[in-house]
């Protein structure tokens, strides 16, 4: 087995995997190889999730594409939104390349709102590809609206949305409700597949998926008229500001639909606490990190493989659909992005605070 | 429509999908019949292997695994008491008592033969299904969902045991136990010690371990030699298979359940084989072998949890939205292979539609014929001495359990649970009715708390809320009318006054829980605590009154020591506390060498002092064990506990875990 003479102690392999390197490089100028070893990535989420399918999805890819061909395997470790597998690639993953974790949107708000619990170091870890995903918030045709042009229809409706929790990754979508003025009805405690379904019975008449969620599921209720789509949460593009989703360009980006609400631009602590949110959210929905102390040369052919693997034309025929058309974030392309939806400013620590006691009743410490 | 449906018979008919049907359904076999794993660590197996795969090629595959885990996990549950899935707990209520009568083939028989029929039932209605139960699915709103929730619930009624009082109080425990965690409404920490393995609650795997396998192996160790009382099997597989056959309406009904529990939204498989077990005692006229050993309490849920996987793909086919943890995992699967279900799956990939149709009603033959071939020569596992079976079956319950979450807590959690479940054994607490309560808590607090908050108590006004009332009062009334079968209350006999100072420290401790319950929620928001002080109020009732009827000087109901129940040669030989020492003594292992070395060392012992082996014996046994249990890690990418040798030195594999 490949563990064999591989120290567990992470400070201990940080040093001996760092001498290793070296030796390698030092001597004959070789390349960094994975040949005949098993990599293993954390997915700290059930099997069947979306963050298990992406990373089942790149699997085959980045074995052909890693130096030496290495056997890849997936570990889950499910429960308690991620924490758990996220510590446990915090303790026990040995910087050599060997152990990776894919993190996705769930770890990176525990990471920031549940400080107390959380004993990974998320703002540490090497990125090494990001991949954001958008979503799209549609209302039931029920309402008398066609699509985003009747927003401002929506005043004064009574409306019902459903979702898992108030604290939790549903923060994108309920804010923007909030800065569009509108007060629907919250029912808590239901997964994104279940409030499809009410959606579908007409019990619930506002609801928002991520964008596969959108177009496996809710587009179809689009096409029968039964829905209507209103607007994506956009994405951040190279310049830092809001642009619309390149899957939904015909849709406005929220900041498009507030100046449809309200006439004007969007902006204030508000908005600037939805755009925190939104970073933390959308742009780093999922990625593939290595632990932090991970040597140079393992970073770069890291780095290179999964550049390659995006090139690829048969990735884009096989696993294309998993990224949906998303810009992908390499290595340290991603630095800056992470250290934005990690770090949240004092006045948007208080604006969110804020709003989840006045509106939902929740304290967050 | 029909030529379709043909077409894809013929296709799948081919060798090379036949061979790839089969791989699935064996590996379904074998993931059934070990307990911990099932469907979904099956299925994550297959994954890498379906990516990029021909969809006539790997959903046979896939659903063949799906189709028989329901079947194979009856072995474990009725030869060892030990459910080999959630869905085959109810089935031990009755299995294991007739293996134990030494009808272990007969069991088997009736139990493999009624899931054949009931999965072949649920592939038929999930043919018809596809044409017609969308508006079915979609008429359950969410007073719907709380009303099944409510009749499932009543079905506690038929499983209290003999004093009706404490079954309610354990149900009313299961309730409370099952709301530790996040709060629906809330997402308030409730119960949890500021534990992370306790923010997502106990689960079910392990509560379900700990009520049967721990106490009911704990007895076996300390009254019998082998778990057959008698020395040789009775009557074989084709007696059990005949009466399947004479119940035959007990079966349609029961699948029927099963197919309806599955596809609708709010309940699943692990709340199918209750309602079909209570259904089936409710429907009976002579119900005094129930819980002793009645054919009809295994062909019931066996029916209904095989029928339950044709109900739990409609909504998973027809909208994209999985009824099931393994279901979650499958449309995993679809998407990999590039199948999107959902609207619009019927007209897209029709031919496919009827490939997993006729795959599931093909696993379901192949899966069942498999398990009655091999029947008779497993039961005879209940003719070994149990005292050789025991260390292994320690050890699988210690595994299955660490499956749950990897978490050193699940082992902790189980040994606990699992002390706690032998004295509600033999103090005539109700475990069944416990983990109903268990297993609808959070659905209950849910449903209560979504149908107020989407209609005001309007949702009484809708009818198929209405007619589920309906269902329930009758559910209601024909409870109240069992009288459970009970053994006469004498002086000598387990309901008598006497021994009173134990029975009466548990339901002090039990009290003292329910008081702490609470004091624990008492900060939390109304949403996040009504439930729970609603249910701790009312268990607390039901505890006061069964107080005061422990002062009572005669024999009554609510007294009841198993311990008096034995005869003569049955005699305990040990105290309840020396095997749950034993069971303790692994646990010690493990923490301090990890789980393979653990148990290597545990299962010589064993097998040396308690089975009297041999040296050489004892340790060709734990080797075996070592083997097989470290392929299976390797093959499933399992994880096992580390000890503290692990946490100091780094070992190679195998025993790094």
């Amino acid at each position: 087995m490949t563990r064999l003479f591989s120290a567990r102690d992470s400070a201990c392999g940080a040093v001996f995997a760092a001498f290793a390197m070296a030796s390698v490089s030092a001597t004959a100028g070789e390349a960094v190889s994975f040949a005949g070893k098993r990599i293993e990535i954390i997915v700290p989420f059930s099997p069947g999730g979306g963050t298990d399918v992406y990373v089942r999805a790149l699997a085959p890819h980045l074995e052909k594409h890693l130096p030496g061909k290495p056997t890849i395997i997936v570990r889950n470790i499910p429960g308690a939104r991620g924490i758990p597998g996220a510590n446990q690639f915090q303790g026990r993953a040995k910087p050599d390349g060997t152990d990776v974790i894919a993190a996705s949107a769930s770890n990176v708000a525990t990471y920031v709102l549940e400080r107390s619990k959380v004993e990974y170091k998320m703002g540490e870890w090497e990125p090494v590809l990001l991949s954001p995903q958008g979503a799209v918030v549609y209302a039931s045709s029920a309402l008398g609206v066609t699509g985003p042009k009747d927003i401002a229809k929506l005043k004064g409706k009574q409306l019902v949305f459903g979702g898992q929790s108030p604290g939790s990754a549903e923060l994108r979508a309920i804010i923007t409700f909030e800065l569009l003025g509108l007060k629907p009805k919250y029912v808590w405690g239901m997964n994104r597949g279940p409030v499809r379904l009410a959606f579908e019975r007409g019990e619930m008449n506002i609801n928002y998926d991520s964008t596969p969620g959108y177009l496996k599921g809710a587009i179809g209720l689009v096409k029968s008229g039964k829905a209507a789509p209103l607007y994506s949460l956009g994405v951040i593009d190279e310049g830092g500001t809001l642009a619309r989703d390149p899957n939904f360009r015909d849709l406005p980006n929220f900041a498009e639909a507030y100046e449809l609400m309200h006439g004007k631009k969007p902006s204030g602590q508000g908005y600037d606490a939805w755009l925190s949110v939104m970073k933390m959210l959308v742009m780093l929905n999922k990625g593939l990190y290595l632990p932090a102390g991970t040597p140079k040369p393992v970073l770069d052919a890291w780095h290179t493989a999964v550049r390659d693997m995006l090139k690829d034309p048969e990735f884009d025929k096989t696993a294309g659909s998993v990224i949906e058309g998303y810009p992908q974030f390499v290595g340290a392309a991603a630095r800056p992005i992470i250290k934005d939806a990690t770090t949240f400013s004092p006045a948007v620590w208080e604006w969110i605070k804020n709003y989840l006691k006045t509106a939902h009743d929740v304290t967050i410490q | 429509m029909s030529g379709e449906l043909l077409q894809a018979l013929v296709t799948l008919l081919s060798v090379q999908h036949l061979l790839f049907l089969l791989l699935g359904t064996l590996l379904g076999l074998v993931v059934g019949i070990l307990p911990g794993l099932g469907g979904i660590a099956g299925l994550s197996l297959l994954l890498p292997f379906v990516y990029g795969g021909d969809p006539t090629l790997v959903l046979p595959m896939m659903i063949g695994l799906l189709a028989v885990t329901n079947t194979s996990d009856t072995f474990p549950a009725v030869l060892l008491g030990i459910p080999g899935t959630s869905s085959a707990q109810a089935t031990i209520l009755d299995g294991f008592p007739l293996a134990r009568r030494g009808d272990a083939a007969r069991a088997l028989g009736a139990a493999f033969s009624a899931s054949l029929l009931g999965g072949l039932f649920g592939a038929l209605l999930l043919t018809l299904a596809i044409q017609f139960a969308r508006p079915l699915i979609l008429s359950v709103g969410f007073g719907e969902q709380l009303m099944l929730v409510v009749l499932a619930l009543t079905m506690v009624g038929m499983l209290t045991g003999a004093s009706a009082l404490k079954g309610l109080t354990m149900c009313g425990l299961g309730l409370l136990l099952g709301s530790i965690g996040a709060a629906p409404a809330t997402a308030e920490y409730r119960l949890t010690f500021d534990t992370v393995y306790l923010s997502d609650g106990i689960p079910l795997v392990i509560v379900g371990l700990a009520m049967f396998a721990v106490p009911e192996m704990v007895e076996i160790l300390r009254r019998r030699t082998t778990i057959s009382s008698i020395p040789e099997l009775g009557a074989g597989t084709l007696r059990g298979f005949a009466e399947t056959l004479k119940h035959k309406w007990l079966l349609v009904r029961c699948s029927s359940l099963g197919v309806l529990i599955g596809a609708l939204p709010g309940l699943g498989g692990s709340v199918t084989n209750w309602v079909a077990y209570g259904h089936a005692v409710q429907t009976s006229k002579d119900r005094a072998g129930f819980g002793k050993g009645d054919i009809r309490g295994v062909i019931g849920p066996e029916s209904a949890n095989n029928a339950d996987n044709g109900g739990a793909l409609m909504p998973t086919l027809m909208f994209g939205i999985p009824g099931s943890g393994s279901m979650a995992v499958f449309l995993g699967g679809l998407v990999l292979i590039g199948v999107e279900p959902g609207i619009g799956m019927m007209e897209r990939h029709l031919d496919l539609t009827f490939i997993i149709v006729w795959s599931l009603a093909l696993a379901n033959v192949i899966g069942a014929g498999t398990c009655l071939f091999l029947a008779r020569p497993i039961a005879r596992l209940t003719l070994v001495p149990f005292t050789m079976l025991a260390p292994f079956m320690i050890v699988i319950i210690y595994f299955a359990a660490f499956q749950a979450t990897r978490a050193w807590e699940d082992l902790i959690a189980l040994f606990v649970l699992g002390i706690v479940a032998t004295y509600m054994k033999r103090f005539g607490w109700s475990r069944p009715a416990l983990l109903i309560g268990f297993v609808l808590s959070r659905r209950l607090d849910a449903s209560v708390y979504q149908s107020i908050q989407v209609y005001g108590m309007s949702f009484l006004e809708r009818g198929g809320v209405q007619v589920m009332l309906v269902l329930i009062a009758i559910s209601v009334f024909l409870a109240m009318r069992m009288t459970p079968q009970r053994e006469p209350l004498t002086a000598e006999g387990p309901h008598a006054p006497a021994n009173r100072k134990p029975q009466a420290i548990f339901l002090a401790v039990t009290a003292a829980c329910v008081l702490y319950v609470i004091y624990d929620v008492s900060n939390l928001a109304f949403l996040g605590k009504v439930f729970p002080v609603t249910v701790a109020i009312i268990t607390l009732a039901l505890l006061a009154v069964t107080a005061l009827l422990f002062r009572r000087e005669r024999p009554d109901y609510v007294f009841f020591d198993s311990d008096r129940q034995s005869t003569g040669e049955e005699k305990p030989l040990r105290s309840d506390l020396h095997y749950q020492g034993w069971m303790l003594a692994l646990l010690a292992a493990i923490a301090a060498v990890g789980f393979i070395l653990g148990i290597f060392v545990y299962i010589t012992a064993f097998l040396r002092v308690k089975a009297g082996a041999k040296p050489h014996w004892a340790v060709a046994g734990a080797l075996a064990a070592v083997a097989v249990l470290s392929l299976f890690g390797h093959l499933f990418v399992l994880e096992y506990p580390r000890g503290l040798l692990q946490h100091f030195f780094d070992l190679p594999w195998p025993l790094d875990g």
